[in-house]
C-alpha cells in the first residue's frame, strides 16, 4: 500500500470481516437528530421573475459572503463553443464599471475579493467583503453582467488557451478529462472547463456576450448571502437580479447514465502512471445522493466537490489521490484517482470494495461508522462563509429548496444497508477507466 | 472553499503556512483575551460559540522549543507531535478517531510552539475534544507510534528539501538568529531523525506537554458552558513549563546568503528583516499593516513589483508576530527568476514607504483594506481559533485579532485604529530601513546522463 489509499484497503478488509448477510442494520447506532445540529433556517425571497434571494446571517465579524448563481454554466455552452463559459466569466470581471476600473480591482482596493467559478449548471460569482461595501460591489457586478466589455475577450481567451495548454500536460487533469469526456459524450460538459484550444480560437465576441446574456434569466438565478448580512445588502441583491427575464431556465443536454464502460489511455512525461476510475452517479439533488456520500466515505475521499473548480488562477491539484465526487453535474460523477507503484493493487482493492458493496449488505457496525464518517465530512466541508453561502445557494436552487440543507445530513444519518446496496448496484456497475502512462513505459 | 486534498504535500504546506515564534521566559501571568480562563491545572482555555455551520475547531497549542530544551534535538517537537497523535488508547489513535468521524487533523510545528488541530463535526465534537486532550496529556507513546512518526517526518524532510520556498523560510530564520529554537529547522535533518530515540520523544513529551504551557481553544457550534465543564473535568494535574530558551539576533551575515541545494525545485531570492516584538503592540500592528500594504498577494507593492519583474513569479511575504523580535520577509521564486534584477525590483518597490509618508487618503483606504483582509481570514472557526492559539503562544493572548466582534472592539483593532501615516513611516524606517538579509537560491541539479539512459532502454 502506498500510504495514500488506505481507505479502500481498510474498507475492503472491514467488509470481509464485518459483512452481515442478515443486513441487521436496524440496530445500527444512529446519530441523534438533535446532535446533527442542523443549519439555521434562512430567509428566502422569490422574485416575480423566479430569481431567489436567500440569506443566513451570523454575527462573528463584519464580513459578508455572497454567491450569485447565473443559470448558464458548462452544460449550457453551445455546441462547438467549449470554453465560452470561462471566457465570459473572465470578461465580466475585467469589464470597467467605475470609470476605467473593473470590479475585481475595485474589490481588491477594498480588501475584498470577487472571483468566479464555472460550474456544470451555472456560472457563479463570489464576493467576500465588509457588509457596508457589498451594495457597491454587487451593483458593480450587475453592471458588468448587463454591459460586458467585448474588448476584454482577447486577453481572457489567451488566458483560457494557456490554461488549456497546461491542462494537456497535467496527468491528473488528463485522467479527469478522459473520464469526463467518456461519461458526458455528446454534451457540452464533456469538454474541459477551460475549453479546448480549437473552440477557444473560434470564439467571436457575439458568442461571449451572447453567453453572458443568458445569465440574465430569473429562473435558475440565485443570490445567497451569509455572514453579517444587512438589509441594504439584501436590497442590493434583489436589485441586481430583479430585471432578469422571467422566461424558462436555459436548457441543457443531460445524458442518460452510460450503460457501457470505457477504457482510455494517454501518455505523458511523468514518472509513474496515473489511473482514474469513474462512475456515473447521482447528483446533489437526487434522493440517492446521501447514500452515495456514504459510499464515497467508504471508498475514501480525496477532495471535495470544489477540488477541480475552474476560476481565476486555477491550479491543478497535482497530488490528488482518492475520491472526487462532482455532484453539481447532472448526472454526477465519482472518480477514484490512483498513482504510484501500487496502482495494480489499488485497482484490485477498489474492485473488491465495489463488488462487496453491490453483493453484501453492510454489517450494522460498519454501516454506522460509514454514516458517521460521511456525516462528519459533510458538516466539516461547510466551515467558511464561502462554503456556507455556496451550499445555501445550491440548496435553494434544488427542487426541495433551502430545506435540503438540513435534509442531507438527516438522510445520511438514516441510510440503510439495503439502500446502499441498491445505490451501489444502480450506479457502480459500469465504470470508465482512464490510464495515463509514462511516455517511455511499455504496454 | 477548501480543497481537501489528501496527500503529504498538501499537509506539509498547510503546516508551513503561518510562521514561527520566539519565546523567552515568562514574565508573569498573561493578559487573557475575553473568554479565556486558566483552570486549576494551569491549562488555559478559550471556548467560543459561533453561529452557523455544524463544525467545531478544536486546537491545542503547546509552547515548546522545536529543537529540544537544550537545542540539541532538531526536529524533536515535530517527531513528538506526530507520535502523540498516532499513539493508541484503547486501540485507537487520535488519527483513527478523526478519520472515523469525518473530521480533519493537522499538526503544525513552529520554532517555539506546537499546534494540534481538529476540525470536527459538531455531533462528534465532544468526543474528539476528549481525544485531542488525551493525546496531548495522556498519550502512551510506544514503538509503533514512534515508527509512524519517523516515517512521516522523513517524508516531510524529503519534501522540504525539494521546495525552494521552504528552504528560504528556514534560511531566513537561520540567518536572523544565532542560537535558540528560532535558528534551527523544525524538521531537523536526516541525521537527527536517524539518531532520535523513543526515550527522547517520551522525555520531550513529558516535559513539554504540560497544562501550564498549553491552551485549548474550542470555537464553533458548541454549548460553551458544557464544553468548558468538560475541559475542567478532564484536565490533568498541574505541572509547570520550563522557561523558553532565548533566541539571540545574529550579526548580519555576509551578503547574499547563497545556496545551491541539489533538489530545490526553482530558483529564488528573499529579503528579511527583524521587526518589533509583540510587546510593542502599536509597532507590531504597524508592521502588520506594512506587510499587507507591501506583500498582499493581490495588491501589495512588492508583490506587483515581483510579478511585474518576471512573469510566473511566485511571491510570498509576511510579518511574523513574535514574542521577541518579529520577522518580516518576502520571497520571489519560480522558473527563470533571476536573483539580481529581482532583488533590485523588490528593494525599489519598498523604497517609497521609507522615503515618504503615505497621503491621508491613500493611508485611510489602505488601512480599511488591511482590516478587511484580516477579518476575512477569520471567517471560520479554524480562522478564529488559529488566532487565539498563535497569540497565546507569543505570550500576549489578549492582543489576538480574534478577540473582537462586529464592532471591532479589542486591543488589536484599537492598535490598528491608532496608526497614523507618520507613525507607519517611522516604523518602516526603523525596521525596514535596516540592511536586510538577502538569500539567493540557485538549484544545483545533478546533470542527467542522457546517453546512458538511452543505452538502458
Amino acid at each position: 500500500v502506498n500510504g495514500l489509499t488506505p481507505f479502500v484497503v481498510a474498507f475492503a478488509a472491514a467488509a470481509v470481516v464485518a459483512s452481515d448477510p442478515s443486513g441487521s442494520d436496524a440496530a445500527a447506532a444512529q446519530p441523534s437528530a438533535a446532535t446533527i445540529a442542523p443549519f439555521p433556517e434562512p430567509s428566502v425571497a422569490t422574485l416575480p421573475n423566479g430569481a431567489v434571494i436567500v440569506s443566513q446571517p451570523s454575527g462573528e465579524n463584519p464580513i459578508v459572503d455572497v454567491q450569485t448563481f447565473y443559470p448558464a454554466g458548462l452544460a449550457q455552452q453551445p455546441s462547438g463553443k467549449s470554453g465560452v463559459a470561462a471566457v465570459a466569466a473572465a470578461v465580466v470581471l475585467r469589464t470597467p464599471v467605475e470609470r476605467s476600473i473593473d470590479v475585481a480591482d475595485i474589490a481588491t482596493s477594498l480588501g475584498a475579493s470577487v472571483t468566479y467559478t464555472v460550474d456544470p449548471q451555472d456560472t457563479r460569482f463570489s464576493i467576500e467583503c465588509r457588509a457596508s461595501d457589498l451594495p457597491r460591489l454587487i451593483g458593480d457586478l450587475a453592471s458588468a453582467v448587463a454591459d460586458p466589455d467585448p474588448g476584454q475577450i482577447a486577453v481572457t481567451r489567451k488566458a483560457a488557451m494557456s490554461a488549456a495548454s497546461a491542462a494537456v500536460a497535467d496527468p491528473v487533469l488528463v485522467a479527469y478529462s478522459m473520464v469526463r469526456q467518456a461519461q458526458y459524450q455528446g454534451t457540452p460538459y464533456a469538454d474541459p472547463d477551460e475549453g479546448r484550444a480549437i473552440s477557444l480560437s473560434t470564439l467571436a465576441p457575439a458568442d461571449v456576450t451572447g453567453f453572458i446574456g443568458r445569465y440574465r434569466t430569473g429562473h435558475g438565478a440565485a443570490v445567497s448571502l451569509a455572514g453579517d448580512v444587512t438589509s441594504d445588502d439584501i436590497a442590493a441583491a434583489q436589485t441586481a437580479v430583479a430585471g432578469f427575464a422571467a422566461g424558462p431556465p436555459v436548457s441543457s443536454s443531460t445524458p442518460a447514465p452510460s450503460k457501457r464502460g470505457a477504457e482510455v489511455v494517454a501518455r505523458r512525461d511523468i514518472p509513474a502512471p496515473w489511473v482514474a476510475v469513474g462512475y456515473s452517479v447521482p447528483d446533489q439533488f437526487s434522493p440517492d445522493f446521501p447514500a452515495m456520500l456514504v459510499i464515497e466515505a467508504l471508498l475514501g475521499r480525496g477532495g471535495d466537490v470544489h477540488a477541480f473548480d475552474f476560476g481565476p488562477g486555477f491550479q491543478p491539484p497535482d497530488d490528488f489521490i482518492g475520491g472526487y465526487y462532482q455532484y453539481e453535474a447532472e448526472p454526477g460523477t465519482l472518480i477514484e484517482f490512483y498513482s504510484g507503484a501500487n496502482v495494480d493493487q489499488d485497482l484490485h482493492d477498489l474492485s473488491d470494495a465495489v463488488t462487496r458493496l453491490r453483493t453484501s449488505p453492510l454489517s450494522a457496525d460498519l454501516l454506522a461508522r460509514a454514516r458517521q464518517t460521511a456525516l462528519g465530512e459533510f458538516l466539516t466541508s461547510v466551515s467558511t462563509l464561502d462554503d456556507r453561502s455556496w451550499l445555501l445557494g445550491r440548496c435553494v436552487l434544488s427542487p426541495a429548496g433551502a430545506a435540503l440543507e438540513n435534509q442531507i445530513p438527516t438522510d445520511i444519518a438514516t441510510v440503510s444497508a439495503a439502500q446502499l446496496m441498491r445505490v451501489a448496484n444502480s450506479y457502480l456497475a459500469v465504470q470508465t477507466v482512464a490510464v495515463v502512462l509514462p511516455s517511455n513505459a511499455g504496454q | 472553499m477548501r480543497n481537501r486534498r489528501r496527500g503529504a504535500l498538501a499537509a506539509l504546506f498547510l503546516t508551513a503556512a503561518v510562521g514561527v515564534t520566539a519565546l523567552t521566559a515568562s514574565a508573569g501571568p498573561l493578559a487573557l483575551a475575553p473568554g479565556e480562563s486558566v483552570l486549576n491545572s494551569g491549562l488555559t482555555t478559550l471556548v467560543r460559540q459561533t453561529t452557523g455551520p455544524s463544525s467545531v475547531a478544536i486546537e491545542v497549542w503547546i509552547r515548546c522549543p522545536a529543537n529540544g530544551w537544550d537545542a540539541s534535538e532538531p526536529g524533536i517537537a515535530r517527531l513528538t507531535a506526530f507520535a502523540a497523535v498516532s499513539a493508541k488508547t484503547n486501540g485507537a489513535s487520535l488519527r483513527d478517531l478523526v478519520q472515523a468521524d469525518g473530521a480533519e487533523l493537522s499538526v503544525s510545528v513552529f520554532q517555539t510552539a506546537t499546534e494540534i488541530a481538529v476540525l470536527a463535526p459538531a455531533n462528534a465534537a465532544g468526543d474528539l475534544q476528549d481525544a485531542v486532550v488525551r493525546s496531548v496529556f495522556g498519550a502512551s507513546i510506544d514503538e509503533p507510534a514512534f515508527d509512524d512518526a519517523k516515517s512521516r517526518l522523513a517524508e516531510q524532510q524529503a519534501l522540504v528539501a525539494q521546495s525552494t520556498q521552504e528552504i528560504i523560510r528556514e534560511t531566513v530564520f537561520a540567518s536572523l538568529f544565532s542560537d535558540g529554537p528560532m535558528r534551527d529547522s523544525t524538521y531537523g535533518d536526516p541525521e537527527s531523525l536517524k539518531s532520535a530515540s523513543l526515550d527522547q520523544v517520551r522525555s520531550f513529551y513529558a516535559r513539554s506537554y504540560v497544562p501550564a504551557g498549553t491552551i485549548v481553544v474550542v470555537v464553533g457550534d458548541v454549548d460553551a458552558a458544557a464544553t468548558t465543564a468538560r475541559l475542567a473535568a478532564i484536565s490533568p494535574s498541574a505541572g509547570g513549563p520550563a522557561p523558553m530558551p532565548p533566541s539571540d539576533a545574529a550579526n548580519v551575515p555576509a551578503q547574499p546568503v547563497a545556496l545551491a541545494p541539489p533538489m530545490a525545485d526553482v530558483p529564488g531570492v528573499a529579503l528579511a528583516w527583524l521587526g518589533p516584538p509583540i510587546g510593542d503592540r502599536r509597532a507590531a500592528t504597524a508592521m502588520d499593516f506594512l506587510s499587507d500594504y507591501l506583500a498582499d498577494s493581490d495588491a501589495g507593492a512588492m508583490t506587483l513589483a515581483a510579478t511585474g519583474a518576471h512573469a510566473g513569479t511566485s511571491f510570498e511575504g509576511q510579518f511574523v508576530t513574535l514574542q521577541a523580535a518579529g520577522v518580516f520577509f518576502v520571497s520571489a521564486t519560480g522558473t527563470g527568476v533571476d536573483a539580481a534584477p529581482m532583488e533590485t525590483a523588490l528593494r525599489s518597490s519598498l523604497q517609497p514607504v521609507l522615503d515618504q509618508t503615505l497621503s491621508r487618503d491613500v493611508f485611510d483606504r489602505a488601512i480599511a483594506a488591511y482590516e478587511t483582509r484580516l477579518l476575512r481570514q477569520m471567517d471560520s472557526p479554524e480562522g478564529l481559533a488559529d488566532n487565539y492559539g498563535w497569540y497565546f503562544a507569543q505570550g500576549d493572548p489578549s492582543y489576538a485579532p480574534s478577540a473582537t466582534n462586529v464592532d471591532l472592539n479589542g486591543p488589536y483593532f484599537a492598535a490598528a485604529a491608532s496608526l497614523t501615516p507618520d507613525y507607519v513611516r517611522q516604523v518602516a524606517q526603523r525596521y525596514l530601513g535596516q540592511t536586510p538579509v538577502v538569500i539567493v537560491v540557485s538549484p544545483n541539479h545533478a546533470p542527467v546522463n542522457v546517453s546512458l539512459r538511452g543505452e538502458l532502454k
